[in-house]
């Protein structure tokens, strides 16, 4: 069960508040409202980039797995890790 | 009415004019020279004015946030109003950071209040670095230039021997006294900002090695005063200082040591 998922599994999508910038191999997100800032290693900002309002976390899982040439179950636990922070965080969002 | 006597400046982009009893002016200007006060008349059509006076009590100062400041020495109330104004109320980009300089080169140090920053920089102003600040990082936000906030040091009596300060002028335990920076050595230019030092003060022996240039990121908008000012542009600001910097974990027990370290670094590179 992926935690970040509701029971209905509706997808997140980025807050349109947040700012990024890419410095170096790191991504940093910026939200205004609480002046929080998230650092994102690659992998993690390769989870930020497919999270696009419709995929699933699971789906999310299965793509990075192929980018990644491995399983999805692996990876599904730091998607969910990396979602669930960022969601509560309010960097990612629900309808 | 006829006003107290006006010292004016220009600090952190802010024309400021601060008012002091008569009898104090020529006291006040001279400790405050470093700062930049005791040269020509505040010109801007808009200036920052802020008072000192005496009562029986002391001296005082109210901030525009209507905080009142109290102190027995005139200067230490002059820099606490002009730093609690102006590192909130510049147009800069104000980090709590101390900051020195050496060939040209910024060298910052974020850290918040009583967490050895002040002492920190003295130790490298002692060592050879340039004197900036002891308090704030101010970086224009258009021109990523950095501006000096050259405000004596207040040092404790734990630290005075640390530093080598003289001994007569110690002040007593659990108290400070201000120290101009022609102490400790000498002021410093710089132009932009080149190395972030995130410190560590675990009792390690001194050493430096470096860490991602994200990271710094984070460490300038966590221990910004005005981001809230204008929050996208602080964020571009801290991205594009933290782009074109070094960013280094120290980690160190005494002050000193450390400086010794860091000063050694820069004559090797």
């Amino acid at each position: 069960m992926i935690r970040s998922m509701p029971p209905g599994g509706e997808p997140l999508r980025h807050d349109d508040s947040v700012v990024v910038e890419q410095v170096e191999d790191e991504l940093c997100l910026y939200r205004p409202q609480s002046s929080d800032v998230a650092v994102l290693n690659p992998t993690a900002a390769d989870i930020w980039a497919l999270v696009d309002g419709k995929s699933s976390a699971r789906q999310i899982a299965t793509q990075l797995a192929r980018t990644y040439a491995q399983c999805a179950d692996g990876i599904a636990v730091e998607v969910e890790s990396v979602l669930s922070d960022l969601a509560e965080r309010g960097f990612l969002v629900r309808d | 009415l006829i006003p107290d006597p006006g010292l004016d400046a220009e600090l952190l982009g802010v024309s400021v004019r601060l008012r002091v009893p008569p009898h104090l002016v020529d006291e006040i200007g001279r400790q405050l020279a470093p700062l930049g006060f005791g040269g020509r008349a505040a010109t801007a059509a808009e200036v920052l004015e802020i008072a000192v006076r005496q009562d029986d009590r002391g001296f005082r100062a109210t901030t525009s946030a209507g905080t009142e400041l109290r102190d027995d020495d005139p200067v230490a109330i002059a820099v606490a109003a002009l730093t609690a104004e102006l590192v909130t109320g510049s147009p800069c980009f104000c980090v709590h950071a101390g900051v020195v300089a050496h060939a040209g080169r910024a060298w910052v140090v974020p850290g918040t209040s009583g967490h050895g920053k002040t002492t920190l920089t003295a130790a490298l102003v002692k060592a050879g670095f340039g004197y900036i600040s002891d308090e704030v990082l101010a970086i224009d936000r258009v021109s990523h230039a950095v501006y000096p906030f050259r405000r004596p040091l207040a040092l404790s009596h734990d630290v005075w021997p640390l530093l080598g300060l003289d001994a007569a002028l110690r002040p007593d335990p659990g108290r400070e006294r201000l120290v101009a920076p022609a102490v400790l050595g000498s002021g410093g230019e710089a132009d932009r900002v080149t190395d972030i030092v995130l410190t560590c003060r675990d009792g390690s022996t001194p050493s430096v090695s470096a860490l991602p240039r994200a990271s710094a990121v984070t460490a300038l908008l966590e221990h910004s005063f005005n981001h809230y000012r204008d929050p996208d542009s602080s964020f571009r600001v801290a991205v594009e200082t933290a782009r074109h910097a070094n960013v280094w974990l120290a980690r160190y027990d005494d002050a000193p040591g450390l400086a010794r370290l860091l000063m050694d670094r820069v004559r090797l590179a």
